[in-house]
């Protein structure tokens, strides 16, 4: 399991991003200023930290350099959205900025993203009892078979997988997949969810949600 | 070119040309003066050989033979043997006592209206320069020519070589002209270059650059000048960096104070839809986005009063202090005390042109940051907190003072900036926005007066409002 620490100095969005990773199976850390954050990276090792710029007494910035001395990956979390901000945070070097406010699908999705690109995470995902994903060859088994899937319906798989349990709405989906403003037409998501769940013989577990979409049940 | 090399060049051309025309205008001078002489010595010879030769030939008659026999005469003057020929009118040589150098033929020709009269004329031949007189002889009714000369060789070769001095102390001159204003302008031209330097410097940006001043004349003052208008463009901008960061510092704080509650509010709302939750989560989220939303609600409403204050064009009421500082302490006070803060009010009378509810929102918010500033000091007691009106010159002066935890010194410029917050997560936990005192500037600021805050770390704040107009010059608001 991976250990993420949260630097937030904001009680209730500091509780949702420890809600949102703890049941996607991340272990969290709170810490709710600058001086706090640098005791506790210094106490034990993180994964990665998800960091606010605005903190107080020590502000993200300065984490960040304490970060990157430790080596552990930073994602910053911050309202601060303007492009000059996004660059410094980027050149300073966090591996990825995620603007206030944010979707939890997208939080989940980046912070996955950045803990496989530096190597913290296995590379194979499993959905026990018979299915797993390299998602560094980007292979799928069933029962130690590759299965063929398309590219759409790879990611789709790839999405339910980070969002176990989570009811997703179709909107969101069709723009995360196929990145693309949803205009209203559910029929290919429809099709593709279709596709995928009988390639990999999910029909029981990748359930319609009435008037939602989809939710992955393990 | 460069003004330096224009001034220097300009000044060594104008000092060489004037020392040149002068010297020769001198030495040119001096030699028509030396030219002069010997034309005099000339005629005066001439005269005296006149005198001699007239004689002469009265003695042995004008025929051919006697003026050839007067070849071999000499005719001596003060010692000197003295050269002359005789020639007619036509040129030809008629006597030659072979003392008059050449040339052979006579002289008359070049001489002009000669009739009567004597005259000069100055012959050269290579290096040699010779001055001939000749003056007429009239013998028996025929005109004959007496010719004499002089060498001038040496009047000719000493204005050469003084040519030849003056032309080699020129040069040292001009040598000399043109070092010394090489230095000179120099020295004249450093502010200058100064003001040039310090000029492009602050086009770069380095604002904070004065040029030295050394001299009280005309670029001493521009430097002055200056400076001066360096003074107010560094001010101005200064002035303008200000104004931008505040903004920038107000859209960046506003941004993020309304996203925060946003992000809340949308990730909850987010949580509550896509997952099953416990009930306990459940009622947290809903928790979570109530307050939150109540949060944004707060800042809109705080944000609508500073943007409608300044739209709104609102009446001065003349105002009983004691009354209203009284009726708004007795309103406060039970609420105080329950947090067990005493609240006390001590208010002079005076009549204050103001508008009520705006003078009322500015006191409670200065109230309520005191309550927030309280430190418990012991059980129970929280402290004390302090509003005064009284009256001083040409106004009212309303006072807060609060025995809370103070504010740090380098925060104290900056807190009646919007969305400014000394300690955020406490501002924000006790409901605060960071807009109190924004507004309070503002609505002092409406009322024509002006706020200070002191404070002291530990010990507590004071608060000082000024309103223009008390009891006494009521009419005149």
């Amino acid at each position: 399991m991976n250990k993420i620490l949260i630097a937030e100095d904001e009680a209730p969005i500091a509780d949702l991003v420890m809600t949102a990773l703890g049941d996607a199976g991340y272990v969290c850390s709170w810490a709710p200023d600058g001086e706090k954050a640098a005791d506790m990276l210094e106490a034990e090792p993180f994964d990665l930290v998800l960091l606010d710029i605005m903190l107080p007494k020590n502000d993200g910035y300065e984490l960040l350099e304490y970060c990157k001395s430790l080596e552990t990956p930073v994602i910053f979390l911050t309202a601060k959205d303007s492009l000059q901000d996004r660059v410094k945070g980027l050149r300073l070097g966090a591996e990825d900025y995620i603007t206030k406010p944010f979707e939890l699908m997208e939080l989940l999705a980046r912070v996955e993203t950045v803990l496989r690109r530096v190597g913290k995470t296995g590379r194979v995902l499993s959905l026990p009892p018979d299915i797993e994903i390299d998602t560094a060859s980007r292979v799928v088994r069933k029962n130690g078979e590759p299965v063929a899937l398309t590219a759409k319906e790879y990611e789709l798989l790839l999405l339910f997988m980070q969002n176990k349990n989570i009811a997703l709405y179709r909107d969101r989906i069709y723009e995360r997949v196929w990145g693309e403003i949803f205009l209203g037409d559910s029929r290919t998501v429809d099709l593709h969810i279709q596709r995928m769940r009988k390639k990999l013989g999910l029909e029981s577990r990748l359930v319609a949600v009435y008037k939602v979409g989809y939710r992955l049940e393990v | 070119m460069r003004l330096f090399w224009k001034f220097f060049c300009g000044m060594v051309a104008v000092t060489a040309l004037a020392c040149s025309l002068g010297g020769y205008l001198l030495i040119d001078q001096q030699f028509r003066a030396g030219l002069e002489q010997e034309v005099s010595a000339l005629y005066e010879e001439n005269d005296v050989l006149r005198y001699t030769v007239s004689r002469e030939m009265e003695e042995r008659g004008s025929s051919p033979n006697a003026l050839a026999s007067m070849n071999a005469a000499r005719v001596s003057a003060g010692g000197r043997l003295m050269g002359y020929r005789l020639t007619d009118a036509e040129g030809g040589v008629l006597t030659n006592n072979g003392l008059i150098p050449p040339p052979e033929e006579g002289l008359i020709p070049y001489l002009s209206g000669l009739e009567r009269r004597r005259g000069w004329v100055l012959t050269c031949s290579g290096e040699r320069r010779v001055l001939y007189a000749a003056s007429p002889l009239v013998m028996n009714g025929r005109t004959i020519y007496l010719e004499n000369s002089r060498d001038v060789t040496e009047l000719f070769h000493s204005r050469e070589e003084r040519y030849a001095g003056f032309r080699r102390l020129l040069l040292a001159l001009t040598l000399l002209v043109g070092g010394l204003t090489l230095a000179l302008t120099a020295v004249l031209l450093r502010p200058l270059g100064r003001l040039s330097r310090a000029t492009r410097r602050i086009a770069a940006g380095e604002l904070t650059e004065r040029v030295r001043v050394d001299t009280d004349d005309e670029l001493g003052r521009l430097s002055e000048d200056f400076n001066t208008m360096a003074e107010r463009l560094s001010h101005t901008v200064g002035e303008l960096t200000e104004a931008t960061r505040r903004q920038e510092s107000f859209v960046g704080s506003f941004a993020h104070e309304i996203k925060t509650p946003l992000t809340s509010i949308i990730g909850y709302a987010d949580l509550l839809r896509s997952r099953p939750l416990t009930p306990k989560q459940t009622r947290k989220s809903a928790g979570y986005i109530f307050d939150e939303g109540r949060r944004l609600e707060a800042l809109s409403r705080k944000l609508m009063d500073m943007i409608v204050l300044d739209k709104q064009d609102f009446a001065l009421l003349p105002l009983p202090m004691d009354r209203f500082l009284q009726q708004l302490g007795q309103g406060q006070a039970p609420i105080l005390l329950r947090e067990g803060i005493r609240l006390t009010v001590r208010a002079e009378e005076a009549v204050v042109p103001a508008e009520p509810d705006l003078l009322k929102t500015v006191l409670l918010n200065l109230l309520d940051n005191g309550r927030k500033a309280m430190i418990p000091v012991a059980e129970g007691e929280h402290g004390d907190l302090l509003l005064e009106g009284s009256v001083e010159e040409g106004g009212y002066r309303l006072r807060v003072t609060d025995t809370g935890k103070g504010i740090p010194a380098e925060e104290l410029s900056r807190i009646t900036e919007a969305f400014y917050m000394v300690d955020k997560s406490r501002a924000r936990a006790q409901g605060g926005a960071g807009l109190g005192l924004a507004l309070c500037t503002r609505i002092v600021e409406l009322h024509g007066g002006t706020m200070e805050i002191e404070s002291v770390e530990g010990k507590g704040t004071r608060v000082t409002v000024h309103l223009k107009g008390g009891a006494g010059d009521e009419a005149a608001e």
